[in-house]
């Protein structure tokens, strides 16, 4: 299987509800665009490049496309 | 918080600790950055280990540290075939939350300065080299000088890409996973036996990797999973384990989540650069078969520890004196995980069909003669080559 995944056309949220803040996302994004603290999470819409690595790689499917 | 230290390690894990107790054996002034607000917790760990392994790196051993003594292996087959197997050594299920805890006071005890619930946002450079860190403790903004920063910050690591390094992790090639802690498992339908580990294999349980049953007590375990991040896209761990947990402790009461993952493939460049250094999950230092990163993280902290304890005395932390960290650790467990992770590649890609006839092979072999080295193997019946490259691992 090839590491494309489908593009993201719109921005990706992180639910801190439902995020465990494991890092996992962090780990794969290629942008460098997800910050993680303790128990805070952000994707930083100016650096994300939009490829849905993240939203393919969570343990939990927290991350989704804005609705 | 002083206004510099020779060196600061940023993370508080085994890696980190241990990286920073070493250099500060070297005498030199070290502060260790956590980001949570307690070194230990959340527990991101199956927390197995060998009984060998642990006391070799870590000669001053605590009974406190072992939840259980583990004596064999069930692996089971995508068919429900169980094979037995003994090792040759015993196993530890460590309390992740104590060991961790105790390695940070052991680096404190050397003189390790340690802060939690510092978080670090940045690297501080000058002139192309680092010359410290910042970011936030209890909230409020610092800035620390340093000369040497150890990126210990695990598979989220972002220490090294700060500094250039290339430690993304491929999809194909980290393992994503859910565990949870089962209670109540005393119940005699479960046929629970809390003296072994279980390893279930497949593609209808986890796709490019394993659940595992890891006993924590004679009635708890942690029970979870990792599949490989390229399959996670079509179905996520936690459903993955819902239906595990399902099918082999139906209605258990679950004490604990938690997620995580693990880096499966060594980084092939480098894992130094000027005034950078980075150990355990940041390095992808775990062994890609297993998952397994404990000892690793101590054997790399140790050799890292060491060499940058000799940079700072010798007032040279050019790449070109870290690289001697990076030559120790690929002449041991690093050369080692090459070798695995060609192998883990032919491994995670068995079909359901090829791993029930592994366990055929398996069952044949007598059970004290079911060691890791056969196992692996039975696994590469049609890769000679790779039965050769693992012989050279083992002797």
């Amino acid at each position: 299987m090839t590491e494309k995944t489908q593009k993201m056309k719109k921005r990706i949220y992180i639910s801190l509800q439902a995020c465990d803040f494991c890092g996992t996302c962090v780990a794969v994004c290629p942008e460098d665009a997800i910050e993680l603290k303790e128990s805070f999470i952000e994707i930083l819409d100016e650096k994300c490049s939009r490829c849905g690595y993240c939203v393919a790689v969570c343990p939990l499917g927290v991350p989704q496309e804005e609705s | 918080m002083k206004a510099r230290y020779d060196v600061v390690v940023v993370g508080g894990g085994p890696a980190g600790s241990w990286t920073a107790k070493w250099a500060a054996e070297k005498g030199v002034s070290v502060l260790l950055l956590e980001k949570d607000r307690e070194i230990g917790i959340p527990v991101r760990c199956a927390e197995g280990v060998s009984e060998k392994g642990l006391k070799t790196f870590i000669p001053e051993f605590r009974q406190e540290w072992i939840s259980r003594t583990i004596l064999g292996v069930r692996l089971v087959a995508p068919d429900g075939t169980q094979v037995d197997a003994y090792t040759g050594e015993r196993g530890f299920i460590l309390d992740r939350k104590r060991f961790d805890a105790d390695l940070a006071e052991m680096a404190a005890q050397r003189g390790v300065e340690v802060m939690t619930k510092a978080y670090v946002a940045g690297l501080v450079f000058e002139k192309g080299m680092v010359k410290g860190v910042y970011g936030e403790h209890l909230g409020k903004p610092f800035t620390v000088e340093t000369s040497l920063v150890i990126g210990a910050d695990g598979v989220e690591s972002r220490v090294g890409r700060w500094a250039g390094l290339k430690t993304q992790c491929p999809l194909r090639e980290i393992e994503t996973c859910v565990q949870a802690t089962l209670g109540g498992l005393g119940k005699t339908e479960y046929a629970f036996n809390p003296d072994i580990v279980e390893l279930h294999f497949g593609h209808e349980v986890a796709p490019g990797g394993y659940a595992w049953v890891f006993p924590k007590s004679p009635t708890s375990a942690n029970v979870g999973l990792g599949i490989s991040g390229e399959y996670a896209r079509w179905k996520k761990p936690i459903d993955y384990l819902k239906t595990f947990i399902h099918r082999r402790f139906p209605n258990a009461s679950v004490l604990t989540w938690v997620a995580g993952s693990v880096p499966v493939c060594p980084i092939f460049g480098d894992i130094v650069t000027h005034g950078v250094m980075l150990v355990g999950d940041a390095a992808h230092q775990a062994t890609p078969i297993t998952g397994g990163g404990i000892l690793n993280a101590l054997q790399a902290g140790q050799l890292a520890g060491e060499v940058a304890g000799e940079a700072i005395r010798s007032g040279d932390v050019s790449k070109k004196k870290l690289l001697a960290y990076q030559k120790a650790w690929m002449k041991t467990e690093g050369k080692i995980n090459e070798r695995f992770y060609k192998i883990k590649n032919v491994l995670f890609a068995l079909s359901d069909e090829e791993l029930n006839h592994i366990a055929e092979i398996l069952l044949k072999i007598p059970p004290d003669q079911r060691n890791v080295f056969n196992i692996i193997k039975a696994g590469l019946f049609r890769h000679p080559k790779l039965i050769l490259e693992l012989a050279k691992t083992w002797w």
